[in-house]
């Protein structure tokens, strides 16, 4: 894949496995956002070639993204992720409304809580009930209602930008259980995070990016600090 | 109990302007007691009727966080147009001099489609160019009144006020169901429909969520796949189409129209929406509200005129009740933060 954006990424090229969280490490700046969200059809590529179960497919729109079972959960949650003036039950259904329809465009309100609460529950989000607004939930909460979202569709591959920044110890916790969860239950995820204990310890394996380039994969068994950081600067100074 | 406190202030803001409603209405009885009846009712609910159907396009267009000031000539160009279809035949100024008797569905949905095809280039101009709604919709409000000018002025017309409209027209804006002080206009049905299936769309379809949505947080909108400039276009549309229709009526009851025909009609939409709690920030606004605040400004006018107060004050209280109305809402919205 490469960035229509000469300073974007560049000749990055990777596979992703079923069932493995695989973690990308770097720098702010290494373009590791602009790599994700281009996957998810958000920014244009000059070259990008995605191959989803030995099938080539086109993603060039988040709705292609979708039809192919990814999820993206973004960085900025207020920027990019929340609807604050709109409910736990609507922020949650939102990408999902095609499963609501029926025959006649009608959407079944009564699917959607139910679909609502239980995933709240599930993924043990507070709140007085799915019809409280977004924007009065902690940060964690709001962050497992984003991730609520995404799993209503029930994606096979979740793109997760720096799914724990900002939020309390505990919510963080419960996020790091979930993504495990969803990798166990076969479910291909790609995690950024700037974090070095998190990356380390959730990752399978880890992509390390700087200034645009891939600079390496490493495994789980021979992933350090000081490797990640090495290949986080190979192309500094 | 510090959360009551505030869950009740809120409510207090909430309903502010139905507490405004009721001060105005027993201010303006106990001032004159002949206010209280029950054809003071049918003539505000009807003088409430085209307005309603006008302010919920105006909805549509403010919940995305847009705003559409092409909406009063809209209802100008598809009064005319209606208009000038369905003249009696033996009308000396015909608009069509030889046009025959067409069915009565035929003008009423050519001017809605007009209405239509405005909206689809509003919607067109916004998704596609990134063009503020503001400015968009000045332009197409500019072009509409040119358009429609053109048309009034044609030969052998030349601006004259289109008058001698078909019975069978004007009665859906001044007939009833019924007779006595106790039948239902027409007009006032057709403005409850039109309502119940605009409620229906903001609540019960894709359409209706993706538009909150996309008022709520246009970028969050977009990763959750939503295509927005579809949306916009669609729901620009069906606005432009409530407009339209909202202009047949408007001939249909007056019996006859001109270019400067809504005139206006647009901030009048736009403020009894932002009154009936509209946020003008996006993402928030309810059906029920926008008919409150059209009735409330109904009311208003109504009841200024009938206790003989000078229009001129009555714009004035118009406008306080508008600044006011906006920020209450901003407060409800700062408060959060």
């Amino acid at each position: 894949m490469t960035s229509i954006n000469p300073r974007s990424f560049k000749n990055v090229t990777f596979e992703l496995r079923k069932g493995e969280v695989l973690g990308i490490g770097g720098l702010v700046g290494a373009q590791r956002t602009e790599l994700i969200e281009a996957i998810f059809g958000l920014r244009a590529m000059a070259i990008g070639k995605f191959i989803i179960n030995g099938q080539e497919v086109k993603i060039a729109s988040p709705a292609d993204a979708k039809r192919h079972k990814i999820a993206l959960l973004t960085e900025e949650r207020r920027v990019t992720g929340i609807f604050p003036v709109l409910s736990v039950m609507e922020n949650m259904a939102i990408a999902n409304l095609d499963a609501y329809q029926n025959p006649y465009f009608l959407l079944d309100e009564r699917n959607m809580k139910v679909d609502a609460a239980n995933s709240a529950e599930k993924l043990r989000v507070k709140m007085p009930s799915v019809k409280e607004l977004i924007k009065n939930l902690s940060g964690g909460n709001q962050q497992k209602v984003l991730l609520g979202r995404w799993l209503l569709t029930d994606p096979d591959i979740l793109l997760l930008d720096e799914p724990t920044r900002g939020i309390d110890v505990g919510a963080k916790y419960e996020i790091y259980t979930i993504i495990l969860e969803l990798a166990k239950q076969g479910k291909s995820i790609i995690m950024i995070s700037s974090e070095m204990p998190e990356i380390l310890g959730m990752s399978d394996r880890i992509m390390v990016m700087c200034e645009g380039r891939l600079t390496g994969i490493l495994d789980k068994e021979n992933a350090t600090e000081q490797e990640i950081m090495r290949h986080a600067t190979l192309y500094m100074g | 109990m510090e959360m009551n406190l505030k869950k009740s202030k809120e409510f207090a803001l909430q309903y502010a302007i139905y507490g405004v409603l009721i001060v105005l209405i027993v201010a303006i009885a106990v001032y004159n007691s002949n206010f209280l009846s029950i054809n003071t009712l049918r003539d505000i609910l009807m003088q409430s009727s085209t307005r309603v159907i006008i302010a919920l396009g105006a909805g549509f267009i403010l919940i995305t966080a847009g705003v559409d000031l092409s909406a009063g000539r809209v209802v100008g160009l598809a009064a005319v147009l209606s208009a000038s279809m369905l003249q009696v035949a033996d009308y000396s100024r015909r608009f069509f001099p030889d046009l025959p008797d067409l069915p009565i569905w035929i003008p009423i949905l050519v001017a809605i489609l007009a209405g239509l095809l405005v909206g689809i280039l509003n919607g067109w101009i916004v998704a596609k160019f990134s063009v503020p709604p503001f400015i968009a919709t000045l332009g197409t409000f500019v072009m509409v009144y040119g358009i429609n000018s053109i048309y009034f002025d044609m030969k052998p017309n030349e601006s004259q006020p289109i008058g001698g409209l078909r019975p069978d027209f004007t009665e859906i804006g001044s007939g009833s169901l019924g007779n006595g002080p106790y039948s239902i206009p027409y007009i006032v049905i057709i403005a409850l429909v039109v309502a119940f299936i605009v409620w229906v769309i903001f609540n019960k379809t894709k359409l209706g969520k993706n538009m909150y949505a996309i008022g709520g947080n246009v970028n969050a909108a977009t990763v959750s796949g939503i295509n927005v400039g579809r949306n916009l276009i669609m729901i620009y549309a069906i606005a432009g189409a409530l407009y339209g229709f909202a202009g047949v009526l408007e001939a249909a009851r007056t019996g006859g129209a001109t270019n400067n025909y809504g005139n206006m009609y647009e901030l009048d939409a736009i403020a009894a929406c932002v009154v009936g709690g509209v946020s003008t920030t996006g993402g928030i606004g309810t059906v029920p509200g926008s008919l409150g605040g059209v009735v409330i400004f109904t009311v208003i006018n109504y009841g200024l005129t009938f206790v003989g107060m000078n229009p001129y004050w009555q714009l004035i209280i118009k406008g306080l009740i508008i600044v006011a109305a906006v920020a209450v809402d901003i407060r409800k919205y700062i408060s959060k933060k």
